[in-house]
């Protein structure tokens, strides 16, 4: 379902990210300032500027230039963002807890909560929570005094959050087709991609509902596997919504719904 | 092959906006161009110029929501006039006219569960239960899916009765529907536009449409129309010029009363009857005999199957487009060019009364007229009687005075000399006995009917039985 993503817990080596971490802060454009690197170590920043791939090969591979040569190193205009949605991300949130679940399996019970709260929610600043790792504080309960005894405690929780960005290039599952362009889904987030930013030669056919390419080789109907890049995105208090085009280089239909033979044509 | 990597927003025309935001370049809506909203409350017949506007419709950059195909999804007036050209000549194209139908009390007629008394709630799930039981009795017999419909052996007492739990509604199909809808599908694309929310249209359309196959998700609810309390083909992606609407009520089409079948409502619960102040003891469930059935074997049916005539209608509208053949490919813009009008095939009236006047052929379509062979009844001038209750606002877009016009006849709205036929229902009113005095003929709406569908002009003596 999603793709691979590497969670580096910051309890098993600390010592030995940290370096890692420092290794790769540094850009061509020069150290990254302490206040950010601070912010990187904990998974709380986004933006294109503040980020750097971590694989410089696959970097190398894809801006134009040879990067031996000096002065086309000089040439690369913005770094590519790949692969980089998932953050694992800490954050906080105040939970109450009534009497009866005082007790041994206290932890267990604001865990189950947080979980069952938090789980498959979206906020515009994090994007969409995927999933609880762990807790990692629990503070002490305070008794509420509203006259009903319970309890408030303030839990310090990591968990994986997936957040788009503009220009990323992702793979997301047809769920509608229409005249006016197609609605995909990647997870949890909702795209659509627009008739105007589909290739010419593919059009949408109203029998068959789907868009069909002039040759015949390609047929994006619903629960096709489309790759698409994201152009625009709408970020709300509480949801996300993004614009993609199918109209670049490497993207469009990469396979078709199950079921049917696999013949992913670019 | 050019790839633009980045749409330069200034140079984007904004052609569609989804939850706000341009679907070319990614910009909001709100920073494109400067919002025009307008104040105005909900006339309930808005004034007949182009921009329209209400709360729903947005008049940034004149756009308009069409939520019936996704929710959030807005249309620049550019891209939807495209859109509707696009379709309309496919359509064309393909041989077929667009049919907006309606649901309520037009091909159904639905009843809440508290809206029933008590005897009326027993006899109605009984008949649910023998119908489902029938059902299931087919279903393993013939492998059929879908609802009685007649075809697999004796026609079980009240089929299409469907109650459906999560709607709280009892909800009985028109007879004939489905054969209308088969019908109909070969002839017409098909759209669905009812006053209803948008997930009883969708669950009405699944059960008169079980496979999918004739509206395809073009189902249009009252959330999706740009004004409350009208109905518009603004939203349709068609043209107005090849669309046939069929529907119980005129008032809700104030700008296509040109397009209009409109249709007898279809009473099947008390409740329903009661609520639109019919006379007592109308509803089906009340007199016990379903339209198109008859008190005994080889008797006329009672009351008239309305959507065998609104077929009918298609028929002939569909028949008068003259529809070219597939010989000339490169004659694509003067195909278009040389369908007809659908509205002007049920306005012959006043092409005969202006032929009449001038006294010489006045022709209107450019000099030529290919389906003046098919209008056979040409010269016939039809007085009816008992078809159009009093109070009808349209009377002359019931379906079988439609028939009568599409076919080259005229309708007479008095007894004078003229008169040819008299078109009647029952046997004892004043215009039937009259016409008997003078001799003229007198037939039952299957005349009509019969004459639109074999393309014939029949002879009026099998058609004379009245009740």
């Amino acid at each position: 379902d999603f793709s691979p993503c590497l969670l580096f817990s910051r309890r098993r080596a600390p010592a030995r990210e940290r370096e890692e971490e420092s290794k790769r802060t540094t850009t061509t454009r020069g150290e990254i300032p302490r206040r950010r690197r601070r912010r990187r170590q904990r998974g709380e920043t986004f933006g294109a500027r503040a980020f750097v791939p971590p694989n410089r090969e696959r970097e190398r591979e894809l801006v134009r230039g040879d990067p031996r040569n000096r002065s086309s190193r000089r040439r690369r205009r913005r770094p590519l963002i790949l692969l980089l949605m998932f953050f694992h991300v800490r954050r906080e949130k105040n939970v109450v807890l009534e009497p009866r679940h005082f007790g041994a399996r206290m932890k267990d019970v604001i865990m189950e909560k947080i979980k069952l709260e938090m789980e498959g929610t979206c906020s515009g600043r994090y994007g969409f929570i995927v999933c609880i790792t762990h807790i990692e504080n629990v503070s002490e309960g305070i008794i509420t005094d509203d006259g009903t005894a319970r309890a408030k405690f303030e839990v310090e929780y990591d968990c994986v959050a997936y957040r788009p960005f503009k220009n990323e290039v992702l793979d997301a599952v047809v769920t509608q087709v229409n005249k006016f362009g197609f609605f995909a889904e990647a997870g949890p987030l909702q795209l659509f991609v627009s008739n105007s930013l589909v290739p010419d030669d593919v059009k949408y056919v109203t029998d068959e509902n789907c868009y069909k390419s002039d040759d015949g080789q390609i047929t994006i109907g619903v629960d096709c596997e489309v790759r698409v890049k994201i152009v625009g995105m709408r970020i709300d208090a509480n949801d996300i919504f993004c614009i993609a085009t199918i109209k670049e280089d490497y993207l469009g239909l990469i396979g078709y719904a199950e079921g049917d033979a696999a013949a992913g044509a670019v | 092959t050019t790839t633009t990597t980045t749409t330069e927003p200034e140079a984007c025309e904004h052609p569609a906006f989804v939850f706000g935001i341009c679907v070319h370049c990614g910009r909001r809506a709100e920073t494109t161009t400067t919002t025009n909203k307008t104040n105005k409350t909900d006339a309930d017949v808005p004034d007949n110029d182009d921009d329209d506007d209400d709360d729903k419709k947005e008049e940034n950059g004149k756009t308009t929501a069409v939520r019936y195909l996704h929710e959030g999804l807005t249309v620049s007036d550019k891209l939807l006039r495209e859109a509707k050209r696009e379709e309309r000549k496919a359509t064309l194209k393909q041989g077929k006219i667009f049919l907006v139908l309606d649901l309520d009390h037009t091909v159904l007629n639905s009843c809440r569960f508290d809206e029933v008394n008590d005897e009326e709630r027993a006899t109605l799930d009984a008949k649910v239960a023998k119908r489902e039981e029938e059902d299931e009795l087919r279903k393993t017999l013939l492998g059929m899916v879908g609802s009685g419909n007649g075809r697999g052996g004796r026609r079980p007492r009240f089929p299409d009765l469907y109650r459906l739990s999560h709607f709280s509604t009892y909800t009985k199909l028109r007879p004939y529907v489905f054969e209308f809808l088969e019908a109909a599908a070969k002839i017409c694309r098909m759209h669905v536009y009812t006053m209803g929310d948008k997930n009883y249209a969708h669950e009405m359309a699944s059960l008169i449409d079980p496979e999918g196959k004739y509206f395809h998700g073009r189902i249009i609810g009252n959330s999706d129309s740009t004004c409350s309390k009208t109905k518009d083909l603004d939203i349709v992606l068609g043209g107005d010029d090849c669309t046939m609407i069929v529907d119980d009520t005129s008032r809700v089409w104030p700008r296509h009363a040109r397009n209009l079948i409109r249709v007898d409502r279809y009473h099947f619960f008390r409740k329903s009857a009661t609520s639109f102040r019919e006379m007592e003891k109308s509803s089906v469930m009340e007199r016990g005999l379903d339209e198109g059935e008859a008190e005994e074997e080889g008797a006329p049916a009672k009351h008239r199957e309305v959507l065998k005539d609104v077929l009918a209608v298609l028929t002939v509208a569909h028949r008068m487009m003259a529809f070219s053949d597939s010989g000339d490919d490169g004659g694509d813009a003067r195909e278009i060019r040389d369908h007809k009008d659908v509205r002007k095939v049920f306005e012959r009236n006043n092409y005969e009364a202006r032929e009449g006047q001038n006294g010489e052929k006045v022709d209107d379509e450019g000099g030529r007229d290919p389906s003046s062979s098919l209008l056979f009844l040409k010269g016939c001038v039809i007085l009816p009687s008992g078809i159009t209750p009093s109070n009808d606002e349209r009377p002359d877009r019931h379906p079988l005075l439609l028939i009568a016009v599409g076919l080259g006849a005229t309708i007479a709205t008095a007894m004078n000399d003229n008169v040819t036929h008299v078109l009647a229902r029952s046997d004892n009113t004043e215009k039937v006995k009259w016409g008997r005095k003078r001799g003229l003929f007198i037939v039952n709406g299957n005349w009509l009917r019969e004459c639109a569908m074999q393309n014939a002009k029949l002879d009026e003596h099998n058609f004379a039985t009245l009740q």
